[in-house]
């Protein structure tokens, strides 16, 4: 077990073909533009490329064969670097989640690529093994699960192993998306729209090489001449956008499944390029509803986990769970994966008051852009008065749709005018807390607060004009914590 | 309804005032005689006229602000600084205009330090900075004795361990 291991030797064409990709426009300058080009910088150019293509090929290599790892009892140890040696350890202890990515491109030699995320602050905060064979990823997983398990059994009594490992491959699916609900995500995530940009730039490439202009007029003049044909023209484009956006959130969204055994919750989704990712049940540290305006009126709702590992996986948001939940799937389904939390849904509502002070708030931002608008553009002064509608609607809506509640140990915020976020959160994981007051604020007998919670970035939440009375209870509720229980929130809360 | 929210009682060192006086002083008088050079400068290799403008609007703004920041805002900010620290909770409130109220746990705070720059050393004065995983507090200007003496309760009460997760 522990002997050291390098990654799989596949790793050297994925991250070559990764750090090719980043030089391809110095590729697309030096042999396409200039293909013809005899000027004394293309040729040093060309040299100087095909050099850097040579030593990244090398470096790479070299980084193949330096890196190693080597799974020991508590941490996992590795080294690497050609001329400097780097030596990190992380102790599966400080693993906040594990995500794993497996483009078909490495599914088809059996690999996948997996990231290890701890809390830290730091750059060494997460470490990816670029390609890994999926057996090694699954003895990883198992490593750390293992572990984990022990650890938290340390304190209690010792349960027979055998019954662990029947714990441990129970794992309950919770949701699995129905045809109808793919159909709706697909609607909502306007993929289909993204046709066009698609459409645009495939026309461009072919007419840098083939000159298309002429012909798109002359089929333009053609169509616009026929109503048959251009309706025709029409409806299958309209056709052909709908079956693209259907395609796509399929691979996006098809295969998903979230599932969720005694300790930890996992997601996997994709079908070409598949994503899994699991994380802690102790690791979360609040919950988000998300609601835009059009999933309102679908009744659906996007869950996310905040938790204090998370790490930006190509942009992609994978603390989601599914992004297109009915609305009261997502409220059962928080409370089944997470037992610690519970999901209310009558809430407290703002006073009166705090509508004037909202709408007596100054908009800047239309300010700015009226002034902006009056002194550059004086023709598109319409833009001022939807602005101004839009802010105080917004406006308006927040205050009738913010909602505040504490029961017991959950603190549940609503707040958003067009798209709400509903944050429920512990008063345990909460790390700051903050009441404030302006003058005016005094005066009306309102107060603001903000809660803090850990999470990558942090997440910091503020509720705004609240009354005083439910401020100050917000803040008693939240210093009225035991520290008994403090000692307990401690070694669960923080791992 | 509800049982009374505790605030914190305790108040930082009265020559907080004078410190906040002289660098805030320092501070403006520094910016002042830079706006000033650069209006000379204009006035001599004669910039364009806007800029005459921008200097001085600035100047005006700047010496108000300095009024305010050296004979008013320290006498404010000193007499409505309270902290508070028990088993549980640090507690600070500053402000009167815009009054906060923050709690940081004793179990989510991850260190204390103290700091000295040399206008607080003159006083004898300590700056104590509490660090959470999320951004760091200051109490500003104890005395020696006071600063020590929280620093080494808030690390006691935080146990402040080699691991931290």
């Amino acid at each position: 077990m522990d002997l050291s291991k390098r990654m799989h030797p596949l790793m050297i064409p994925v991250s070559y073909i990764k750090s090719l990709k980043n030089t391809f426009f110095i590729f697309f300058i030096l042999f396409i533009i200039n293909l013809s080009n005899d000027a004394m910088w293309v040729k040093i150019g060309r040299i100087l490329f095909i050099v850097y293509l040579v030593y990244a090929l090398f470096s790479i290599i070299l980084k193949w064969w330096k890196t190693t790892y080597t799974l020991k009892k508590d941490a996992v140890e590795i080294e690497e670097g050609v001329f400097t040696k780097k030596h990190h350890t992380i102790p599966y202890q400080r693993v906040q989640n594990v995500q794993s990515h497996t483009p078909f491109y490495l599914r088809m030699f059996q690999l996948t690529s997996i990231t290890l995320e701890t809390g830290a602050e730091s750059n060494d905060a997460s470490f990816t093994f670029t390609a890994l064979a999926i057996k090694e990823a699954q003895r990883m997983e198992d490593t750390l699960d293992q572990f984990k398990q022990q650890d938290a059994e340390k304190d209690c009594v010792r349960i027979e192993s055998s019954e662990d490992l029947v714990n441990h491959e129970k794992r309950t699916i919770h949701f699995n998306p129905s045809k109808n609900d793919i159909l709706k995500a697909s609607v909502l995530s306007f993929s289909y729209l993204l046709l066009i940009p698609l459409l645009i730039s495939v026309f461009q490439n072919i007419n840098e090489v083939y000159d298309l202009t002429d012909f798109a007029e002359g089929t333009f003049d053609f169509l616009i001449h026929s109503w048959l044909l251009l309706t025709i023209v029409i409806m299958l484009v309209i056709l052909a956008a709908v079956v693209f956006g259907l395609v796509r959130t399929y691979l996006q969204y098809g295969k998903y499944e979230i599932a969720s055994d005694e300790n930890r919750i996992y997601i996997r989704k994709g079908i070409l390029n598949e994503q899994h990712f699991s994380i802690r049940k102790q690791n979360v540290q609040a919950v988000h509803i998300e609601q835009s305006l059009f999933k309102r009126i679908l009744h659906l709702a996007e869950v996310k986990l905040i938790s204090a590992g998370g790490v930006d996986f190509s942009g992609d948001e994978v603390n989601s769970l599914y992004p297109f939940l009915p609305t009261k799937r997502a409220i059962t389904l928080i409370e089944e994966l997470l037992p610690d939390f519970e999901v209310k849904t009558e809430m407290e509502r703002l006073p009166k008051k705090s509508l004037i002070v909202r709408l007596c708030r100054i908009p800047w931002l239309w300010l700015i852009v009226t002034a902006i608008l009056m002194i550059w553009k004086p023709e598109w002064w319409i833009i001022s008065p939807i602005l101004f509608v839009l802010t105080y609607t917004s406006r308006i809506l927040d205050f009738y749709f913010t909602r505040f509640l504490i029961h017991e140990e959950f603190l549940q915020i609503r707040s958003g005018g067009f798209s709400l976020t509903t944050v429920i959160t512990t008063r345990e994981k909460i790390i700051e807390f903050d009441l404030s007051q302006s003058l005016l604020k005094k005066r009306l007998g309102l107060a603001t607060i903000t809660t803090t919670n850990r999470g990558k970035p942090i997440h910091v939440e503020t509720l705004d004009d609240l009354s005083y009375d439910q401020a100050k209870g917000a803040f008693i509720w939240y210093t009225g914590r035991k520290p008994a229980l403090d000692m307990e929130g401690d070694s669960y809360g923080e791992q | 309804m509800y049982a009374n929210m505790k605030e914190p009682d305790q108040h930082i060192s009265k020559d907080a005032i004078r410190v906040w006086r002289i660098s805030n002083c320092m501070i403006h008088i520094s910016f002042i005689l830079i706006a000033i050079i650069l209006l000379i400068l204009d006035n001599y290799f004669d910039w364009y006229n806007w800029v005459t403008y921008v200097l001085w609007i600035v100047l005006t703004l700047d010496i108000i602000t300095a009024i305010w920041s050296i004979f008013f805002e320290p006498v404010l900010l000193q007499k409505y600084w309270r902290y508070g620290v028990d088993e549980a909770y640090v507690k600070l409130r500053h402000g009167k205009w815009h009054i906060h109220n923050q709690v940081i746990p004793m179990t989510k705070v991850q260190y204390v330090g103290l700091e000295q720059g040399p206008l607080l050393r003159k006083y004898n004065l300590y700056t104590i900075s509490i660090g959470t995983m999320a951004s760091t507090h200051q109490i500003p200007a104890l005395s020696e004795q006071e600063a020590t003496s929280l620093r080494n309760q808030i690390a006691t009460l935080a146990r402040i361990k080699e691991v931290e997760y």
